[in-house]
């Protein structure tokens, strides 16, 4: 049973519809297997589906979101902590 | 393509309103309180809530006159009593000329020339009560859906907001549009990081060039602050909701407007003048962006809100959708649409697109939305510069 939501093929991340624990799988595709969650996610919150480097573009909705702010594996939740703004910063 | 009709009130000027209001205008901060007195006891009059008219530019004043006075000739509008103090820079007899030019009847009360709130307030009332009395020859007729002005905002977003609600508004809008509707899309400063979707959608590269400086003037407006959109764009809820960067509100709002061309671009508060979706120029905020739009000539805001805004206008219904499940249980009081079945699984994104269209044809021919039933009737208006 899908537990996340992916918007775009493009996307380097997917958007949970349901709560996660660290551990639980994460699946956007009925039958697939997903990916593992590293961290407790809550609903309408973000799963990494692909390895990001930092300062790499995070993409949602198949266009950037911002920029990873350190490396980001496959599974972390991508928040505020590990995803920067670009276009809301007040310099540069 | 058929034509849909609503029952609507065509007006001695050939617009159609939906609502037969009475607006109580204050011209300035003190004179609130009289224009309170009158709103609260007319049954059938409503207050605009403003509170500046004094000490602000002269550019800002200019503006909000203009936008009182598109309140108070708005289709909705069957009548209206502005009210003045008579020291503020903001001429209350000026302000009442020009509403009075609109087909509606409308006095002018000043406080210190009546002698004080109490005696203004009790003419307004009997004033009022005139006005509303003239509702009871109003006849409804069948209306062209073409005759609609449709307000699109989105406020206190999560991320279902982007995946559920908006995309669905989308919807609606492209069902507007297709019956030439005019459809206005809005609120610049969530627009950061989704200019390539608008220049795909502008009907023309002018079009495209004019929405993209918009756009870029808000942005350098906003940073002339030396501080960042965090805790502005997104806002704090919006952040506990899922959505981390101004860039992917952005892209979840642009979906508010479907799949229609941009055909034009306004200023706040700015009649839409072409059928089809144009962009108004509007703050991400709430109440000030809902007041652009109205003064703009909607007869109804769609509103999407993942957490949950309740917020309403005095004078033109707002329909409120959340994409989010959860919410929708709980603040269903607050909430008109159930956008959640999409996340759920139990309904297409098409198919809610539908129920809001049914649900604003009904709206438009009297339903009362949530937000009217608990009279919410929030205003406030775009300012530029300071306070003196």
């Amino acid at each position: 049973m899908r537990n996340a939501l992916k918007l775009h093929a493009d996307d380097t991340v997917v958007t949970m519809i349901a709560d996660v624990a660290a551990g639980d799988q994460v699946t956007w595709e009925e039958g697939e297997t997903g990916v593992e969650a590293l961290d407790a996610v809550p609903f309408g919150h973000k799963v990494a589906v692909r390895e990001m480097a930092a300062g790499s573009r995070v993409m949602k909705y198949g266009a950037s979101i911002g920029m990873a702010r350190d490396p980001i594996a496959v599974g972390r939740h991508v928040h505020v902590h590990n995803l920067k703004s670009v276009r809301g910063a007040a310099k540069g | 393509m058929t034509q849909d009709t609503f029952m609507g009130y065509v007006r001695p000027d050939g617009r159609v309103g939906i609502r037969n209001h009475v607006a109580i205008i204050p011209s300035c901060g003190c004179a609130l309180r009289a224009a309170q007195m009158i709103a609260a006891a007319v049954d059938g009059a409503v207050l605009i809530d403003y509170q500046e008219g004094c000490g602000i530019t002269d550019a800002d004043m200019e503006l909000a006159k203009g936008w009182l006075t598109a309140f108070g000739r708005h289709p909705n509008v069957i009548g209206s009593v502005v009210v003045g103090l008579g020291c503020e820079g903001l001429d209350p007899h000026d302000l009442g000329a020009r509403v009075a030019e609109g087909w509606a009847p409308s006095e002018t009360l000043v406080i210190q020339e009546q002698g004080g709130t109490r005696s203004t307030a009790d003419k307004g009332i009997a004033f009022a009560r005139q006005m509303v009395a003239t509702a009871e020859g109003m006849q409804r007729k069948a209306c062209p859906v073409s005759a609609l002005t449709i307000g699109l905002e989105c406020g206190g977003s999560d991320a279902t907001s982007g995946m559920a609600a908006n995309p669905a508004l989308g919807e609606f809008s492209d069902l507007m549009t297709a019956q030439a509707a005019k459809v206005i899309l809005a609120e610049t400063s969530e627009l950061l990081g989704a200019e390539h979707v608008l220049r795909e959608r502008s009907a023309s590269p002018e079009i495209a060039d004019r929405l993209i400086a918009t756009i870029d003037a808000c942005e350098a407006f906003l940073k002339s602050t030396g501080e960042d959109f965090m805790g502005k764009q997104p806002s704090p809820g919006n952040v506990r909701g899922g959505i981390t960067t101004v860039e992917e509100k952005a892209l979840g709002d642009v979906r508010k407007g479907g799949s229609s061309p941009i055909v034009d671009v306004l200023a706040y508060g700015d009649p839409p003048k072409l059928p089809g979706l144009s962009f108004m120029d509007t703050p991400g905020n709430d109440l000030t962006s809902v007041v652009g739009l109205v003064a703009g000539g909607s007869h109804i805001v769609t509103f999407t809100t993942g957490r949950g805004n309740p917020m309403g206008n005095p004078i033109v219904p707002v329909i409120k959708i959340t994409g989010n499940p959860q919410t929708y249980a709980k603040m269903t009081d607050d909430m008109d649409v159930n956008a959640g079945l999409i996340i759920t699984g139990e309904k297409t994104l098409a198919e809610v697109g539908r129920d809001i269209y049914d649900l604003s044809l009904r709206v438009a021919e009297g339903e009362l939305t949530k937000a009217e039933a608990l009279d919410h009737g929030e205003f406030m208006i775009l300012r530029q510069g300071p306070i003196y």
